[in-house]
């Protein structure tokens, strides 16, 4: 969920952008930049504020999404950690599209900074929750607890077109990287600082996923497992999104205001397409019901069934 | 799944165990099916690591898992040698709801596998 919400912020800022290169410099003047700033802080602000209501109303997305059910003695815990999020993702990403847009007239080093810098906060801000993965729903000591007979992997919980998303955004930084290093003259240090910081984050990657995926999932029932899988798995779509628009939107800009060969500018423009596809094509179907995680931790569930507090698991062959 | 009941009498590594042992020998576990690891499966239930450790090693002198070094702990045996011990372990609870003690049921057993040996 997420993803859209942050994609109706950062993505029409990024076209706008596109629109305003395409408008003649002088125009950018202090009063455009205001007015199109303004509600940009306004909205921020208000989302701070009702950051709360907000959790509230994105918690019950997230059941019905996921078909999980969130326990009584959870959803504290769940709006709570709903409304951190939603306050940091808005003091980190407000900045920073008021940056993107004041950097407009900048060059492409400036401009590619600014969205390099998008990646590295976000990425900041994920090493932030994984501090606490694990622990956000942890039941109270003396109760039943239940666990998972075999070992799980990233693979359990990203679906194909998710991992495709985060191998492409790997590959589009490291063609960035060949490509700024190639016409280094060009791009200047701004280019290869955020070449080479889109590289790191995107190294990055599977040591937070393995960190995210093995830390302990303590359960009470079959319900409360499922409910922690599906938060785990929204975890870990999310940070996709924080990486892949950055880096389409770099690998965008170089491409567009720098002299490559026209073998590099293809792949990298290519790699960028895919990787942006991927994202939104995966957030598709799991708007549309696909739930990676479900089919392969939960087969035995019948088809939108939801486990409720103190149901028994069923067995395959009780389907 | 692995339910441990902090209320009950049985001690957590035997209920760690019988669990584990109960899906593997159901064919809930297939052969090949890497175990959690000793640590991550101590702090999904809460308990200490030397008890699912003990766990684990009783399993593994059963011979129902094996542990590969850094690798980790799999389910053991073939497809065919899980699908045996099944057959196997369906075969001791019908001897036992029929009152046959341990001696006569091998003794059943190695009649018939002499009646079909090859001559």
């Amino acid at each position: 969920m997420w993803r859209i919400v942050s994609g109706v912020v950062l993505l029409p800022n990024s076209l706008m952008y596109h629109g305003a290169m395409g408008a003649n410099a002088d125009e950018l003047d202090g009063f455009t930049v205001t007015m199109v700033g303004l509600p940009l802080l306004t909205l921020g602000i208000g989302l701070v504020i009702a950051a709360p209501r907000l959790a509230k109303v994105l918690g019950r997305e997230f059941a019905i999404r996921n078909l999980a059910y969130v326990d009584v003695e959870f959803v504290a815990q769940y709006d709570r950690e709903t409304t951190r999020q939603i306050r940091r993702t808005v003091a980190l990403a407000l900045p920073l599209l008021l940056a993107i847009l004041l950097t407009i007239d900048g060059g492409t080093g400036p401009k590619m900074m600014v969205f390099a810098a998008v990646a590295v906060l976000f990425t900041i801000e994920s090493g932030l929750r994984l501090h606490r993965a694990g622990r956000e729903f942890t039941p109270t000591p003396g109760r039943p607890v239940l666990a998972r007979p075999r070992s799980v992997g990233i693979t359990d919980y990203l679906s194909r077109t998710a991992l495709c998303c985060y191998v492409s955004q790997a590959l589009t930084a490291s063609l960035l990287l060949a490509a700024v290093l190639s016409s280094i003259d060009q791009g200047g240090t701004g280019a290869l600082i955020s070449a080479l910081i889109l590289t790191l984050v995107a190294m990055l990657n599977p040591l937070q996923f393995h960190i995210l995926v093995n830390r302990p999932q303590q359960a009470v029932d079959a319900a409360h497992l499922y409910f922690q899988d599906a938060w785990r798995a929204d975890e870990l779509r999310t940070m996709a999104m924080w990486l892949a628009i950055p880096t389409w939107l770099c690998a965008e800009e170089y491409v567009s205001t720098t002299d490559l060969s026209p073998v590099l500018a293809g792949a990298l423009l290519v790699s960028g397409v895919v990787t942006i596809f991927s994202f939104f094509w995966d957030a598709l179907q799991v708007l549309a019901g696909h739930l990676w995680f479900r089919k392969r931790l939960w087969p035995m569930l019948a088809p939108r069934q939801v486990l409720l507090p103190g149901d028994p698991i069923p067995t395959a062959g009780q389907q | 799944m692995i339910t441990l009941d902090p209320a009950s009498p049985v001690p957590p590594y035997e209920q760690v165990r019988a669990q584990l042992a109960d899906q593997i020998n159901g064919r809930e576990l297939v052969a090949g099916t890497r175990l959690p690891t000793v640590r991550r499966l101590a702090s999904d239930l809460g308990l200490a690591i030397n008890t699912v450790a003990r766990a684990y090693r009783e399993l593994e002198t059963s011979g129902l898992v094996e542990t590969r070094g850094r690798a980790g702990t799999f389910v053991s045996g073939s497809g065919v040698e899980q699908e045996a011990r099944a057959a196997a372990h369906a075969y001791l609870e019908r001897i036992r709801t029929l009152g046959l003690d341990a001696v006569d049921s091998v003794r059943l057993l190695q009649g018939l596998l002499d009646q079909k040996a090859p001559r």
